[in-house]
């Protein structure tokens, strides 16, 4: 099915950005080309649903046959390609709203017809008029959402740290610790993404 | 056919007899008139038939010279710009500025490592062999007053060779954590008989090893994709000639027994961990612990066809067809990152465009297993300059270091590196592929010894693994063939 795998929702938008003399498009690929100077990497990474994200510019479209043609565009266009854990996009602009609201901001007050994000419903049906079907994309792991993954992770390593801590403990109570660790685990919550 | 007389030696054929080196190290002058002399030394090199072919002729001679130039030394060359931006990225940037990628971080950090290193002022470097110590001075002092007032040599230079190891008269093919290194380079298709019988190639979809297409080693030839790989431009520069990675490695000799030791005495603790053979003899357990985190006995025999003892053989035709669990030889050991054969399926054809020529020689005195640590001799440098030889250096050599020695995906062995050269920074964490900026990795210096379901052996994590290896120097070169050379003296280097 179009735009989804299993409980995994793939966005491909493009959205033109604004023309006029104050100069929208260095400013926005200026921005972009700054995102990942954050020491915790790009903001995108703490959006607790964001598996992957992807910003690029278009600002020319050329024909590379024979004989080489270039398309005229009616705009350069920002590229935002996402998979994220939902079945549409309400979930994806909740979340970069309240995550990253600045950012998104920064990014999309470039862009031609940008509500801003006071109100969702319009930020939503803003990013579904400049939304393209997406028929494949890569999805590494369908079923499990961020959280689970974050949590896998962690288990993962606390397990492997379990191992290496009692591998010289004596085997008498090694069940209660186990279980001891199985418990901290539940109750832990899961790590904050981009933590990991 | 190749051309041996064109190729440069101890590419294709490694100088196995000729145990003592020295590499010499210089910058040209700056300017044109840097640019002119630079090539007036090369002319002068070439002139005195200095610089050694592949094919030797009739005589065998009794020292050797190679020579291969930076990408800042391409530029004081004063090449022309097409010629030079043809060049791939990554020999352009350098090793130091991929250092992060490559896990120089920490120990290993490029501000941190020997002169004359510290800058990318290393333009050209000469590598001389011999079998003489007293004919190796001779041919380095030729060099040294030959290249005088032509261009600056930076200091020091760099002694090396192979290791003489107690009263020996023979000089020994071991490294300095004792185990026989140069194994298992792999067999190149018409290298003629340059590769010991040890050598194996690649495996093929039936299991059975075949040569290695030359194009993986040298430009301008048919490659394992049977294509030859872009190369820079004019083709008359760059074919038969290919891509030195120069790394001066210093092993922590100290630092790895002290593990072994400590490390195997937790072994003791832990019942069911040892096969029943090695258990009850703290030599032995040491001596098994290090070839589970190699791959190979000190002998060189591999452990996946020897996981108890080692046997003295010292083959390369094995695969881990069989071992996919590593109850024998370690899923991360060194020698099974290093290259994997079989491992990662596909009928190996997954590894097949990551293999290297290796034509490392180890510097520095061997240390005696009875030396104390804290022994004037114990703190004495030591290493091995790493040279391997590949047509793409981010293909080939960037991957490995980056992907198989210092992550442990591939293997299913999570962040865990390499316990013999993988880099572990700050409080024993590995770079890991996430890099080290993001400070996301959080696994340590670990190893898993997996246990074998057959024997009953129970698995084993070695922790707190510490930096065996760390990187004090290096850089990317473009090692010319003698036509390439030859063109480059000219002045005459042109994509017109």
């Amino acid at each position: 099915m179009a735009n989804t795998n299993g409980d995994k929702y793939a966005l491909t938008a493009l959205f033109p950005i604004r023309g006029g003399d104050e100069n929208h498009y260095e400013q926005l690929r200026s921005y972009l080309r700054n995102l990942d100077k954050d020491p915790l990497g790009s903001p995108l990474s703490r959006v607790s649903i964001v598996h992957m994200a992807r910003f690029a510019i278009i600002d020319n479209l050329i024909y590379q046959g024979l004989p080489a043609k270039r398309d005229r565009l009616k705009s350069r266009y920002l590229l935002f390609m996402c998979d994220f854990d939902g079945t549409g996009l309400d979930p994806l602009i909740g979340a970069m709203s309240s995550q990253m609201g600045d950012v998104v901001d920064k990014v999309w007050e470039h862009c031609v017809a940008y509500p801003g994000r006071a109100k969702r419903d319009l930020l939503t049906a803003y990013f579904e008029r400049c939304q393209l079907t997406t028929t494949l994309f890569f999805c590494d792991q369908p079923e499990a959402e961020v959280s689970k993954i974050l949590r896998g992770l962690m288990a993962k390593r606390a397990f492997a740290q379990f191992v290496e801590d009692n591998q010289r403990q004596p085997r008498a109570g090694l069940k209660q610790r186990f279980e001891a660790l199985w418990q901290d685990l539940c109750d832990r919550p899961a790590p904050k993404p981009g933590s990991m | 056919m190749l051309d041996f007389k064109d190729i440069q030696g101890n590419i294709l054929l490694g100088y196995r007899s000729f145990w003592k080196a020295r590499f010499l190290y210089f910058k040209f002058k700056t300017g044109p008139e840097g640019a002119k002399l630079g090539r007036n030394f090369l002319t002068a090199l070439l002139d005195q038939r200095l610089i050694t072919p592949a094919d030797w002729g009739k005589n065998k001679p009794d020292a050797a010279t190679n020579v291969a130039i930076s990408m800042a030394g391409l530029r004081a060359l004063q090449l022309n710009s097409e010629t030079l931006a043809s060049f791939p990225g990554d020999f352009q940037e350098g090793m130091r500025a991929r250092a992060d990628d490559l896990g120089d971080i920490g120990e290993s950090h490029p501000e941190k490592w020997d002169q004359p290193w510290r800058s990318n002022d290393v333009h050209l470097l000469l590598m001389c062999y011999s079998g003489e110590p007293n004919i190796l001075n001779s041919r380095c002092k030729d060099l040294e007053d030959l290249a005088a007032g032509m261009l600056d040599q930076l200091q020091p230079s760099q002694d090396a060779g192979k290791l003489v190891i107690g009263k020996q008269a023979v000089p020994s093919p071991k490294e300095h954590f004792g185990f026989d290194d140069g194994l298992s380079n792999p067999d190149v298709e018409n290298a003629r008989d340059g590769t010991s019988d040890a050598d194996v190639g690649n495996l093929d979809s039936k299991g059975n090893f075949r040569e290695v297409p030359v194009g993986e080693f040298l430009l301008g030839h048919r490659g394992e994709g049977g294509e030859v790989a872009p190369m820079p431009k004019p083709p008359l520069l760059v074919h038969n000639g290919t891509f030195l990675v120069m790394r001066k490695l210093q092993q922590e000799v100290v630092r790895f027994r002290q593990y072994l030791k400590e490390e195997a005495e937790r072994m003791m603790k832990v019942p069911g961990c040892l096969p029943d053979k090695v258990a009850g003899d703290v030599c032995k357990v040491q001596e098994y612990l290090a070839a589970k985190m190699m791959g190979r006995w000190k002998d060189g025999s591999p452990v996946d066809l020897y996981p108890d003892a080692p046997a003295g053989h010292q083959t390369n035709a094995f695969s881990y067809h069989g071992d996919e669990d590593g109850a024998r030889c370690p899923l991360g050991a060194h020698v099974r990152r290093a290259n994997p054969r079989d491992s990662l399926g596909f009928a190996g054809q997954i590894v097949n465009r990551r293999r290297m020529l290796r034509r490392g020689i180890t510097y520095g005195e061997f240390l005696p297993e009875d030396a104390s640590p804290t022994s004037q001799e114990a703190q004495a440098e030591r290493g091995i300059m790493f040279l391997s030889l590949n047509a793409s250096i981010e293909r080939q050599f960037e991957f490995i270091q980056k992907q198989w020695m210092n992550f442990g995906e591939e293997f299913k062995q999570g962040d865990d590196g390499d316990p013999i050269t993988g880099t572990r920074f700050g409080d024993g964490h590995m770079v890991g592929a996430v890099g080290p900026k993001r400070g996301a990795c959080d696994a340590k210096g670990r190893m898993v010894i997996q246990g074998d379901q057959r024997t009953g052996r129970i698995p084993y994590v070695c922790s707190q693994l510490p930096n065996f290896v760390i990187t004090k120097g290096g850089e990317y070169f473009f090692m010319p063939s003698m036509t390439g050379l030859v063109l480059l003296a000219s002045g005459k280097v042109s994509t017109k």
